[in-house]
Parts: C-alpha cells; structure tokens; sequence
C-alpha cells in the first residue's frame, strides 16, 4: 500500500459515483482489507466507504432494508432484527467471529469477499433475498447468486430480506468437533414453513463447506408438499447427508460432517412435526 | 469530500484525539493502527497474532471496541481513541483493572490490556451482564496462560464495583 496516492472518504453516492473505477479499491469495516493489502504495492488510490449513509436497518410492509455498512454488532443487538424471524438475523450475526469483530466487520463486506466460513451470504439465500449494487450510474437489485456469477463492479448498498418468511421456522447453528478445530466446521442455516405436519416451503443452506452456501433446489422440492412422517425424516436426512458428503468427499472431517448433517437435519424436523 | 493525498515522503498526516489530548501525526498508508499507537508510546497496547483473532490489540475507537492490527493508522483520522493508559494507571487504576488484580486474573499480563478494554466496552454497554454475555463479549481475547474462569469472575466483580462509584 506504500504506493497510494489518495484516500477519498465520499460522504454520498454522488460523491462516489466521481471517484468510482471499475477497478477502484474499496475499504470499509477493515477487517479484510488492509491485511490483505498491505504489501501490495499495485495499488493507487483508496476509496474508504465508512462515511458512505448505508447504516440503517429499515422496515417497510414487505421486506427488511439493510444498509451495507450495518455492522454484525448492528445486527445482533437491532430490534427489528430481534424481532423478525423469531431473531433468526441477531442470532446468526451474533456467530460471527469475535465480539471484536462483530464490531467492525460490515454485512457488505461479508459478502463482497465470498469465503466458506461467511455467515451473511448464508442468511440472505435463506431468506431469497437480494443485494442491492450501485455501479456509479444506476442500481441493481439481484439474487446473491448472480452478484456471485456475473461477478459485477459496484458498491454494496443494501440488502433486502422478504418479510414474508416471518412467520416460518427458523434454525441458525455452527457446529464442529471442538470449537476451536475449525477445518471441522458446519454451518446450517434452515427455514421452513409447516401447516397440518405439511411441508409448504423449506431453504436449507449449508455454510463452511464450499466457498458459496451450499443448497439444493432438487432435494427441496423433492420433499415440499410432503407430510412429515418418520420415514420422510429418515429420508431427507440420509439425502442431505449425502449431498454434503458429496460436495467435498476428500475432506479430511467429510464423514464427520456427514453423521452431523444427518442428526441436525432428523432433529430439524422432528421438532417441525410437533410443532 | 474528505480526499488524503500521500505526499513526498509517502506520509498522510491525521489528527486524532488519544486519551483525551489532540494530536496529529504523519503515518504511512501501510501502517497498521496498532504500529501507529505503539510507535507513539502507547505499549500498553500489545501486538500479538496482528490478525485479529488474540483480541491483544483491543482500543475503543470512537466508543466501540475494535482490533487495531486490521485497522490501517490513518481511518484514526477525526477519531476518539481510548488506549489501556486511558482506562487508568498504576497510581490509579480503574475499578476494572483493580478488580481483574483482585480476582487473580492476571498472569503473564500480555491479554489483559485487551481483556480490559473488552470489558470496559461491554459495562459500558450492559453494567450488570450475566455470565452469557460476558462470554460472548470476551470471546475475542485469547488468554494462554489461564481457564477464562478467574477473568469472568473479575468482569463480576469490576460490575458490582461500579455500581457504587461515579467512574467512568
């Protein structure tokens, strides 16, 4: 970083559309950034983010607004965020890291650098919700999945939650053989809805074992509309357990995730089928 | 539009408020928060992993507890930092660091400035926490040498003392 010429500290997205290159270098909670840069001498100028009014977390009738610079910490102690989704998004951002961290690390930040063991992207597939990019010209609002794909320029705004998953079933965890064996990790993101033992609807994203969460549009419609029973739960866990395992089979821990998935996803829907 | 242009000697100069004094210095764009603190005296601030997982490096910047080994020097620009000497002294401590000496918390030393930093913000924030969330807001601090047992007992204690003093 020792050949950087300006740091800029836009205060609007007006201000940053003048100074945004397709290539530009954006810094914001610091918790990636600088330590992956420092020694990289390539770069010419900065564009710190911080200043930037993306810290807000917003209701509206149909979705939740949050603005990318909201930090973990935000997110964890935010009422709205308590209070929608049984706190599904205070729970899950309350795994994050460390406290330290939670108090620097921003949301668009954990999801502009994609890496396995991110808890954001998890929780916006979850929820089928979108990113909102700023490109310096016009907006964007898409699926996680195409900012993924297409691998486009821009700025991180916001991201909007459908609130119409409030009322489903919610389950967040990160398991792994001891808390500090990290290469052993999971992360299980689940949602689903169930009326009259019933599956209407069901997300279950899988976090820590591929750089992007790890879902399957197959076995989940395999199994909406089906009616909860014992051997469904036998089914659909031995399927999940299956498709993890297969996701990464030369894993040094793949059989222990395996007989992992299996329990969380039986004890899942067991608890649904009571409900 | 606040815009910092490094000059000839590749230096931005910032100005900051450290532990209640005003100052401005030159720092390189490279140069790491904690670098900046410790390069300036303030050593009670320590330097262990310098990536974020020891929690060693904790200050409170602008009212939040941070790492300042991820953070460069120059985002200080504009802010109120508070250090371990900032927190109190040896001729006075602050009712946190008297009650981490008083519980036995305290071994080799090398976490505790983090420890204490961590534990200002959290009493700050809830004054009287149950021992859930004294974990949680710990979780960030590695200490080598003990269980964490005697350190939350200290946050217990720092909390009840509080209680009966006007410290900030």
């Amino acid at each position: 970083m020792n050949n950087i010429k300006n740091i800029y500290f836009p205060t609007t997205l007006r201000d940053f559309s003048k100074i945004f290159k397709k290539n530009s270098s954006l810094i914001a909670g610091s918790t990636y950034f600088f330590n992956a840069n420092k020694k990289n001498n390539l770069l010419n100028d900065i564009i710190a983010i911080t200043e930037l009014p993306l810290k807000y977390i917003k209701k509206d009738k149909k979705n939740i607004r949050i603005g990318s610079l909201v930090t973990f910490d935000d997110i964890e102690n935010n009422d709205i965020c308590k209070d929608t989704y049984f706190g599904f998004l205070s729970h899950s951002a309350s795994n994050c890291s460390s406290q330290l961290i939670r108090n620097m690390a921003t949301i668009g930040g954990n999801i502009a650098h994609p890496n396995a063991f991110n808890i954001m992207p998890l929780v916006i597939e979850t929820l089928n919700g979108k990113i909102k990019l700023y490109d310096g010209k016009k907006y964007t609002i898409m699926p996680l999945t195409d900012y993924y794909n297409k691998k486009l320029s821009g700025i991180i705004t916001e991201i909007i939650l459908p609130l119409a998953y409030d009322r489903d079933f919610f389950y967040f965890e990160k398991i792994a053989k001891t808390s500090s064996s990290w290469e052993s990790y999971i992360t299980f993101s689940f949602r689903a809805s169930v009326k009259n033992k019933i599956i209407n609807d069901m997300r279950l994203v899988f976090g820590a074992i591929t750089s992007m969460p790890l879902s399957s549009i197959n076995i989940e419609k395999k199994f909406t509309g089906k009616e909860i029973t014992k051997e469904l739960i036998n089914d659909i866990s031995k399927e999940y357990s299956e498709f993890v395992y297969n996701a990464h089979p030369s894993h040094k821990y793949a059989e222990y995730r395996k007989n992992v998935v299996m329990n969380t996803i039986s004890e899942f829907f067991s608890k649904l089928s009571k409900r | 539009m606040k815009k910092m242009t490094v000059g000839k000697e590749k230096s931005i100069d910032i100005s900051f408020n450290i532990n209640g004094n005003d100052m401005t210095v030159s720092v390189k764009p490279s140069e790491s928060l904690i670098d900046m603190i410790r390069r300036l005296g303030y050593k009670g601030t320590k330097k262990g992993c310098d990536t974020g997982d020891c929690g060693s490096c904790a200050l409170i910047l602008d009212g939040k507890a941070v790492v300042s080994c991820l953070m460069p020097a120059f985002y200080a620009d504009g802010k109120k930092i508070t250090t371990i000497e900032g927190i109190g002294s040896i001729l006075n401590p602050h009712p946190i660091q008297k009650a981490f000496v008083d519980a036995g918390a305290v071994q080799c030393g090398f976490c505790i400035p983090g420890m204490i930093i961590s534990t200002k913000f959290l009493l700050d924030r809830f004054p009287t926490p149950d021992e859930k969330t004294i974990k949680h807001h710990l979780d960030g601090n590695l200490c080598r040498c003990t269980g964490y047992v005697k350190q939350i007992e200290a946050v217990r204690l720092a909390s009840n003392r509080l209680k009966n003093t006007n410290r900030e």
